[in-house]
């Protein structure tokens, strides 16, 4: 009897499972008719850790926001993988093709936008708000509004110069500059026309609308959340509207950014992710540890335990990104040694670069220009293996010479007339934790070379440390000597454009009083020849004088060219095998595409 | 009382553990060769960062022998002596094959042979990232954080008992207008204060002294004022009154001797607090500045690295731990022992 009612207990279970589950084939159904649709394909959801995104407003965001605006956003033009993985080509996306030349001289370009182009919005719908000529030339408008002051109106003439852009974001009280002169007009619905002030390439005007900052937001959205001279445009992902290859569904500030593939993006065949997470992780340890597990798909390294990882075949190294230098405020009147020539030398030879990079796990750097810089971006020629780069550099052993360094000091300091110690301070950020280590290498290394009695270097942490140096204008004694970590991103195929920050030309720029005659008036030259931005050999040539003019007269201290390491799944494939300059910051998720 | 307090052997181990701690801090940063902010480097001039502790002596024991374990290391490079000096190899571990094909181990080297470093050379608690003598830096660090907590609380005690023993004394408006003082700085949050201060006046040891002492003090200001208050009308203090004694001498001859119990216990209590606190604002980024070392700052620079290095991070918390501990055990030992109620058996 007991073993009837566990047979039959035994059908039942296997009688209630079968029917949950699915029909066997062939049995399905002689009522239904039988599916001829194609099996949805898996979901691809990538995991990836970021910086932690304070905008979504591209005019705001800063390199902490670009892999989030690369997800979600798109340019009229970016540079996209070719098929062999090898190299990176420039693509129009939302523009419909390559800018077309209006005037023999090349100062007048018309950008066609694809047509029927619309935003998408938070719950993936396609919205009524169209992205045309008129709503870029509104874009831009904004991101040059001299009221919300807004980061991307800097970054709106680097590679083009356009008419009284810069003079209508700097524009004062005093000398007002009407939208209607800057050289940005919609002609049409779908043509955009640019004025520029000196002629340009073709490519340069298509790598000015390459950036983040030059992404289209919805006009009637973005003027609707102004008040008090501020916008509330991006301050959550219901307040913005998506054209890239995601759309933003989630936002948990300072945790994670969910994101979801944008069916209406134009490439949006090409997309391969479906879904995709984006981490607020600050520690680099808590990103390694999260990897090792398998939480996320890759991870930044960091500089003191990327060597540990560097024989594992997950491991990729980025070209340089930044480099990290010694800033001499040669204006302070209270430390006047700091434009004596002999102690600038003393400074450039007392630095052991070579041990230092070796703490950093990144390059020696006795130069400005990066190692990445293109002087060809036809043939790839990198700047630094022109024959004027190599013309006037120094060996990077005869860099470091501590009786060289002592000697120039001594002098300095008979110069200066100061027969006790000399204590300088160095100004560090205190959210770069690498800056720290470099300036406590310095303090003791310095120290030990000039001589403890006579040479003592305070380290002070300034968050503000970035603004404090613009300070020197009004306040010539604002600071002595400050690090920093000059990136250079933008310079990738333009060397020439690296020295914008040691000119006086560009007053936003401006961080230190660099005072360099050669510099200033070369600088000038891209608003006035046009050469400089449309031959390249030009460009490299006046570059590689300046980068000369620069370093012998020491208007900063190079020490090293910091590259950035991370640890990538091999199940993550990314649009290219290896990192290439003008890749900008990230890897190219958004490009990727995740195996199972 | 001496009897009273050895009869704690949990306050007299302590005792000896923080005589322990303090010859360590005054004594052991010169046992070692190396000074607290040297950047040691090997004969190729490469800083030797985050090496291993090595005791030569211990080496029977099998621990603290300068060796570490590199992990995911390709098997076709080990016999490369440009990344593997002779002999620094002792043993290869756990061989594998990836899906694509390459062998990797873990390997445990001899890292001062790895890193080239002198023979010889032996880092007893090893070195941090500047290639800086960990040894060195942690007993010099514990001195200075224990000079600061020291002076801190002097200073807190100086200030707090005469104000807590004028307005006990005098009471009347003077105590009213003295505790209102008490309750406004009172009122302020420790770290707010604290913060504040080191801003104000730039980070150093005085600094954090001054910073530590501008808020505790009123505690013993309270405390004082208590026992003043208990002891101002007894019997021997009211008598001496009659017989003319002047103020100064009831307060500093009198009364203050039969209230130090308490505030000396409460000054043991105190020394910890300030250690703790220093260490917490050293973390924070508000310590004595580089590259004099504390052992809150060492904390601070050696958290990144937790999980790679754990001994930088364990060394200065033991330490802290240990401080702590015997603070705060010998304080539980100091007021049985000033308390004479213990021996008679009351409660």
């Amino acid at each position: 009897m007991k073993r009837t009612r566990l047979l039959f207990l035994a059908w039942a279970i296997v009688l209630g499972l079968s029917a949950c589950g699915k029909a066997p084939a062939g049995t399905t159904a002689a009522s239904e008719p039988a599916s001829t649709e194609a099996p949805a394909p898996a979901a691809k959801h990538l995991r990836m850790p970021d910086g932690e995104c304070q905008t979504f407003n591209p005019y705001l965001a800063n390199t902490q926001d670009e892999m989030m605006n690369d997800f979600a956003q798109a340019r009229l033009y970016r540079r996209f993988a070719k098929e062999d993985r090898k190299t990176l080509y420039m693509r129009p996306e939302l523009a419909a093709e390559e800018p077309k030349q209006m005037d023999a001289e090349g100062k007048v370009w018309q950008i066609r936008i694809r047509p029927g182009l619309f935003f998408t919005d938070s719950q993936g719908n396609l919205t009524d708000k169209p992205i045309n000529a008129s709503v870029f030339e509104h874009s831009f408008k904004m991101a040059l509004d001299p009221v919300l002051k807004q980061r991307a109106g800097d970054n709106m003439s680097i590679y083009i110069t356009i008419v009284n852009a810069k003079e209508y974001f700097q524009q004062t009280p005093e000398a007002p500059v009407k939208w209607e002169d800057v050289g940005i007009r919609a002609l049409d619905e779908l043509t955009l026309e640019l004025t520029l002030a000196t002629p340009s390439t073709q490519m340069n005007v298509m790598q000015q609308f390459t950036g983040y900052g030059t992404v289209p937001t919805d006009p009637d959205l973005f003027t609707s959340l102004m008040a008090n001279g501020a916008t509330a445009y991006g301050t959550d992902h219901t307040k913005t509207l998506y054209c890239g290859a995601f759309y933003v569904t989630d936002w948990v500030k300072s945790s994670a950014i969910t994101l979801k593939k944008n069916p209406n993006y134009v490439f949006a065949d090409e997309i391969k992710i479906t879904d995709a997470t984006l981490y607020y992780v600050e520690n680099y340890q808590t990103q390694l540890e999260m990897y090792l597990k398998g939480d996320l798909d890759s991870t930044a390294l960091d500089a003191e335990i990327a060597p540990r990882y560097a024989e594992r075949e997950d491991y990729l190294s980025y070209p340089a990104r930044y480099l990290m230098q010694i800033e001499i405020n040669r204006g302070n009147t209270k430390k006047p040694i700091l434009d004596n020539m002999n102690f600038k030398n003393a400074l450039w030879y007392a630095v052991d670069r070579i041990a230092m990079a070796k703490l950093e796990a990144a390059t020696p750097a006795n130069y400005i220009i990066p190692d990445t810089s293109l002087a060809d971006s036809a043939t790839g020629l990198l700047f630094r293996d022109t024959d004027i780069a190599k013309s006037y550099r120094e060996d990077m052993t005869a860099s470091y010479d501590p009786a060289k360094a002592k000697a120039y000091f001594d002098k300095a300091m008979e110069e200066e007339k100061i027969s006790g110690k000399l204590t300088l301070e160095l100004i560090i950020s205190p959210a770069t934790p690498e800056q720290s280590l470099c300036a406590q290498f310095l303090q003791q290394h310095l120290a030990e070379i000039f001589g403890e009695d006579r040479f003592e270097l305070v380290i002070r942490e300034n968050q503000d440390r970035a603004n404090l140096m613009k300070t020197w204008r009004d306040d010539p004694n604002a600071y002595e000597l400050c690090l920093s970590n000059w990136s250079r991103a933008v310079t990738d195929d333009s060397p020439f454009n690296v020295f914008d920050k040691y000119s006086e030309v560009y007053d936003l720029k401006v961080n230190a009083p660099y005072g360099n005659a050669f510099i200033n008036e070369t600088i000038f030259l891209q608003t006035t020849d046009p050469r400089v931005k449309t031959d390249q050999a030009y460009n490299a040539e006046l570059a590689g004088r300046m980068e000369k003019e620069a370093l012998e007269n020491r208007l900063v201290i190079p020490m090293f060219e910091r590259s950035f390491q991370y640890l990538v799944s091999p199940k993550l494939i990314l649009p290219l095998e290896v990192p290439q300059p003008s890749m900008g910051f990230t890897l190219r998720p958004w490009l990727a595409d995740l195996l199972p | 009382m001496i009897k009273r307090f050895r009869h704690n052997k949990a306050s007299a181990a302590a005792f000896f553990l923080l005589l322990f701690l303090i010859l360590m801090a005054v004594f052991a940063p010169s046992f070692t060769p190396y000074s607290y902010r040297g950047q040691v480097k090997n004969p190729d001039g490469e800083i030797l960062s985050n090496m291993p502790p090595k005791i030569p002596a211990l080496r029977f024991l099998g621990i603290a022998q300068g060796t570490a374990v590199l992990e995911d290391r390709q098997t076709a490079f080990l016999d490369d002596p440009a990344r593997y000096p002779a002999g620094c190899i002792l043993e290869i571990r756990d061989r594998r094959v990836t899906e694509r094909g390459t062998e990797y181990c873990d390997v445990l080297v001899d890292y001062y042979r790895y890193m080239k470093a002198e023979e010889g050379t032996a880092f007893w608690f090893g070195t941090d990232q500047l290639g800086r003598d960990i040894w060195t830096r942690l007993w010099r660090g514990t001195r200075v954080s224990l000079v600061i907590a020291l002076f801190a609380v002097a200073i807190d005690m100086l200030i707090g008992v005469s104000w807590g023993a004028v307005c006990g004394y005098y009471g009347g408006r003077t105590d009213l207008i003295g505790m209102r003082v008490c309750e406004i700085i009172h009122a302020i949050p420790n770290v707010i204060l604290c913060t504040m201060f080191i801003l104000l006046l730039g980070r150093g040891i005085g600094t954090m002294i001054l910073a530590l002492a501008v808020r505790n003090w009123v505690e013993t200001a309270r405390l004082a004022r208590a026992q003043f208050l208990r002891y101002k009308e007894r019997e021997f203090v009211v008598s001496a009154r009659a017989m003319g004694v002047r103020d100064r001498r009831l307060i500093f001859r009198h009364i203050l001797p039969n209230a130090m119990g308490p505030l000396v216990t409460s000054a043991t209590l105190a020394v910890p607090g300030a250690i703790f606190m220093e260490s917490f604002l050293s973390f924070i980024g508000l310590g004595i500045p580089a590259p004099e070392p504390s052992v809150g700052t060492m904390l601070s620079d050696a958290q990144s690295l937790l999980q790679t290095y754990p001994h930088q991070v364990m060394l200065p918390a033991a330490v802290i731990a240990l401080l702590m501990i015997a603070f705060h055990l010998l304080s539980n030992g100091l007021r049985d022992a000033f308390d004479p109620r213990e021996e008679k058996g009351e409660v």
